[in-house]
């Protein structure tokens, strides 16, 4: 979720501001939030996922034209009901709702695709992680040779044989 | 690698595995721990269906994993019949969620690999797999899990859309359904006053922060959990290696942060730590908060080499045996506040008598 005041930064908090007897919710960074006078607390900096949330699914609800009364038909869930509560019933309920969960997913998390790990029945063959992870230490290795970290260069070395020798296995 | 078979008192007699941390990690990254939610493709998310579906679930969960290697010998513990105490403990063993202790019916928990291991069924998922580590692996603990993972999915069919991934009750743990997260421990940025910019710069890299005890605690004890905030769009890799590389990265600052204060304040860090150990040694009264923040110190002087490397352990598993549910069963008597906290004093100074 960006932040609504520098469109620029995370946000990670949100902020209600009541003005001439209107209030108007923001989602704000933290040096935005800095700037308003808002973080000066350590406990501040603690993130709470299901507060923000909330939040999101308020900004979904007041967006979206959706038929609050559509329900699911396996579950029994109503949008209405997963605005309130923010958990949804079934995975039915993906398809069902999915044109209102498509805004919120990429709130969340940036981004609507999955390109993680894949379940068997779905016939997609599961990426060879080890390969990306030996390139990838190899890169941080030259990196670390050039600006002359030879602990580090070593440990990384030792990092790549290891999961050389264990591959070849 | 024998599981308790006599219930939460084996548990407590069990020194858990993730506890044990290995001579040569430098003891900043307390412990890693990796966890996939995941759930039945024919079913109901628990919050949604009835007791005799959540019964089913859980009866059709055993049993595939009565099949999965690392869970040859788990013990299952169902929470209808524990008492609020025995929850409190696995709660306080990182084994379970408040959010299970909540909802008892139907639900239960598996732990097996020395407590390294366990799988809670129909929490806010059918199934929450955590496999957990000490110091700094995330990668082997992914590797734990993910075996599970392939294991289970040979028998369940879970849920799951090659838009979404994995389908989980929430939206914020969907795809991946993967939540990486390290318990750190960071005396010296703390004491340096560096730690909030730190930590408020992590958030904007896509990591949330927390306290000792997770989502919605307070920091104690200087230590913090940090863990990936995406679920979806990045593969499982990346996101670890997302929290490992910001891990590891604090684990530096923290040293070079202790080179730092031991060069231009010896004095006063090591009078501190010393103070320090004489509350521990001495007090009569012992609140779990104190205990925590004096601790701190003396996990930062065993890094400084005012103690003996070998008491670290230790002081893991004081961390776990000071804990109020702990501390009530292990001396089977029901007490309240002021009451435990002298009996937590009391075990306190036993371990302080040796700890130089």
């Amino acid at each position: 979720m960006i932040c609504d005041l520098c469109k620029k930064n995370q946000a990670v908090m949100r902020y209600t501001e009541v003005r001439d007897s209107r209030n108007t919710e923001y989602n704000l960074c933290r040096e935005c939030a800095e700037l308003k006078g808002l973080a000066k607390s350590l406990n501040l900096a603690l993130s709470s996922l299901g507060d923000m949330l909330a939040g999101m699914i308020r900004d979904i609800s007041s967006e979206q034209d959706d038929d609050n009364a559509a329900q699911c038909p396996k579950c029994g869930l109503a949008l209405t009901d997963f605005k309130k509560l923010g958990r949804l019933g079934c995975p039915g309920c993906y398809q069902v709702f999915n044109a209102s969960l498509k805004p919120l997913v990429r709130q969340i998390h940036g981004i609507n695709d999955h390109l993680g790990k894949a379940a068997p029945a779905s016939g997609k063959i599961k990426a060879a992680p080890s390969e990306n992870r030996v390139e990838r230490l190899r890169q941080e290795l030259q990196a670390a040779v050039l600006k002359e970290e030879y602990e580090r260069a070593a440990s990384l070395r030792d990092q790549i044989r290891q999961l050389e020798t264990s591959g070849a296995k | 690698m024998n599981l308790p078979d006599n219930g939460i008192q084996g548990l407590i007699g069990q020194e858990a595995g993730w506890l044990k941390t290995p001579d040569s990690d430098p003891g900043v990254v307390i412990s890693s721990r990796v966890r996939l939610a995941r759930n039945l493709a024919e079913h109901l998310f628990p919050g949604r269906s009835e007791q005799d579906e959540r019964s089913l679930v859980r009866e059709e969960i055993r049993k595939a994993s009565s099949s999965v290697n690392y869970f040859g010998d788990a013990a299952f513990f169902d929470l209808e019949v524990l008492t609020q105490l025995d929850m409190t403990v696995l709660w306080e063993r990182r084994l379970i969620s408040s959010d299970l202790m909540d909802k008892k019916n139907g639900t239960g928990v598996l732990v097996g690999r020395n407590q390294s291991l366990d799988l809670m069924i129909n929490e806010e998922d059918h199934i929450r797999m955590q496999s957990l580590l000490p110091g700094l692996d995330l990668i082997e603990a992914f590797r734990i899990v993910d075996q599970v993972d392939d294991q289970l999915q040979q028998r369940l069919e879970m849920a799951y859309s090659p838009e979404w991934g994995f389908l989980t009750c929430c939206p914020s743990n969907l795809g991946t359904g993967l939540r990486a997260s390290l318990l750190i421990h960071l005396p010296a940025l703390v004491r340096a006053k560096k730690i909030e910019k730190l930590l408020n710069q992590l958030e904007c890299q896509g990591i949330l922060v927390r306290g000792f005890y997770g989502e919605g605690s307070e920091v104690a004890g200087d230590i913090f959990q940090i863990s990936n905030r995406a679920t979806l769009g990045r593969n499982e890799l990346e996101i670890i290696e997302n929290v490992e590389r910001v891990g590891r990265s604090l684990m530096e600052q923290e040293l070079e942060t202790r080179r730092y204060i031991m060069d231009r304040a010896r004095r006063q860090t090591e009078d501190n730590i010393w103070r320090a150990f004489g509350i521990l040694a001495n007090a009569r009264m012992l609140s779990t908060q104190e205990y925590l923040e004096l601790s701190s110190s003396l996990r930062l002087g065993i890094a400084l080499e005012l103690f003996p490397r070998r008491r670290l352990n230790a002081l893991n598993k004081l961390l776990i045996i000071t804990q109020p549910a702990h501390l009530q069963i292990m001396l089977d008597a029901r007490m309240e506040a002021p009451e435990r906290d002298g009996e937590r004093a009391k075990m306190v100074r036993a371990i302080m008598a040796d700890f130089v």
